[in-house]
């Protein structure tokens, strides 16, 4: 009678089945990647570490051409400029003024010390146009002194204090 | 009877290079992940901060315009002071033939061409003139770029290691696409010695300013201070 011998050598090898969960991780790995860079934000960002270099101690606002951003909190405070309307600077200022009422910018306007304090105003591209009439703004009428540098338009801010 | 001889199988599906090649996918992903992650950390940017300051006394200013990713010389105060020559002798009524014959002198520098002109306003109580600077970029003349004035032979640096920092201080005026530029050119300026300032480039060329008979300008004007 002839007898049926299982062959030795058909054994079964896990090895490929390990090498598709390394390369399953691998994926996952590279797609957890892709989800961190999405949430951290588009763009590269500018960490914005000051070296002191005056007496004051700066307060940092982002200007757009559209809205006033307050640094750290990231407040967000509209303003429209519109010099055109306007025949008198005078009447320009007292304009931004009523705008400024009871928002975070003008409480801070109210509250900042001359002193001991002034703004560092960064600029991004699309307030080129108006910055010169907000400069003024808070330099000859509100007598703040005030700095200011200019950031790429798609970099993200973050200021270390 | 004659017995079947079993087939063997003459090859074996080894895993182990395919294995490699997953290992080595895998470690090339988590290199690019970790790049990234630090990629976006972001750059860190360490800044003066600035403040806005008036130049100092006795110092001249020499402007500089940031426009469309090209840095030029814009040297206007030596243009106004060539056309202005003489001046003070010209009153109302010869202010046309004053602006005619500065016109003739072709006042210009490598970058800008410098011409004056008048304005009359009058009404039944007075009469006034202004006189204007009109400058008008020369169109074939490029700027230098950001690669440019890196290079020691830039007319950009060459300009700033002629000027003497304790006698003038610059200023820029920059558009929306020039800000590296900028900087640069900033870190220059500063490495020599200037005392340095910037505005934003908002005025459109040709560019036509009053420079006699203005009464002052209304409100700070751009590129007059130091940060």
């Amino acid at each position: 009678m002839a007898k049926v011998r299982l062959s030795e050598e058909r054994m079964v090898s896990l090895f490929p089945m390990f090498n598709i969960l390394t390369c399953l991780l691998g994926s996952l790995i590279f797609i957890l990647g892709g989800i961190i860079i999405i949430s951290l934000g588009v763009g590269r960002s500018v960490v914005i570490a000051p070296i002191q270099s005056t007496g004051k101690k700066p307060i940092y606002l982002e200007w757009n051409g559209k809205e006033i951003v307050i640094h750290p909190q990231k407040n967000i405070v509209p303003l429209s400029i519109n010099i055109e309307k306007f025949q008198s600077l005078k009447n320009f200022y007292a304009d931004l003024d009523r705008q400024f009422n009871n928002t975070a910018f003008g409480k801070l306007l109210k509250r900042i010390n001359r002193k001991k304090q002034y703004f560092v105003v960064i600029v991004r591209p699309s307030g080129f146009k108006n910055f010169i009439f907000f400069r003024n703004y808070i330099l000859d009428h509100k007598k703040i002194d005030v700095g200011y540098e200019p950031i790429e338009q798609n970099y993200t801010l973050r200021i270390r204090q | 009877m004659k017995k079947r001889k079993e087939r063997k199988m003459d090859f074996e599906v080894n895993f182990d290079s395919l294995m490699d090649i997953l290992t080595c996918v895998i470690g090339i992903m988590l290199f690019v992940v970790v790049f990234t992650v630090i990629q976006v950390r972001g750059v860190n940017v360490k800044m003066f901060t600035p403040l806005l300051r008036e130049p100092p006394k006795g110092t001249t200013r020499k402007l500089f315009i940031c426009s469309k990713k090209e840095i030029k010389f814009l040297d206007m105060d030596t243009a106004v002071s060539k056309l202005l020559k003489g001046i003070e002798h010209v009153s109302f009524y010869n202010v046309p033939s004053f602006v005619k014959k500065a016109n003739r002198k072709n006042i210009h520098d490598f970058y800008f061409q410098y011409k004056l002109d008048y304005k009359t306003y009058s009404s039944w109580s007075f009469q006034r003139r202004e006189i204007y600077i009109i400058i008008t970029p020369f169109e074939n003349i490029k700027g230098e770029t950001l690669k440019d004035i890196k290079k020691d032979s830039s007319r950009f640096k060459r300009l700033i290691e002629s000027l003497d920092p304790k006698k003038n201080w610059i200023s820029f005026l920059v558009d929306e696409e020039s800000i590296r530029l900028f900087k640069e050119a900033r870190k220059l300026a500063l490495q020599r010695g200037f005392k340095v300032g910037w505005d934003p480039l908002i005025i459109p060329f040709p560019h036509k300013e009053c420079i006699v008979g203005c009464g002052g300008r209304s409100g700070r004007g751009i590129g007059g201070g130091i940060l």
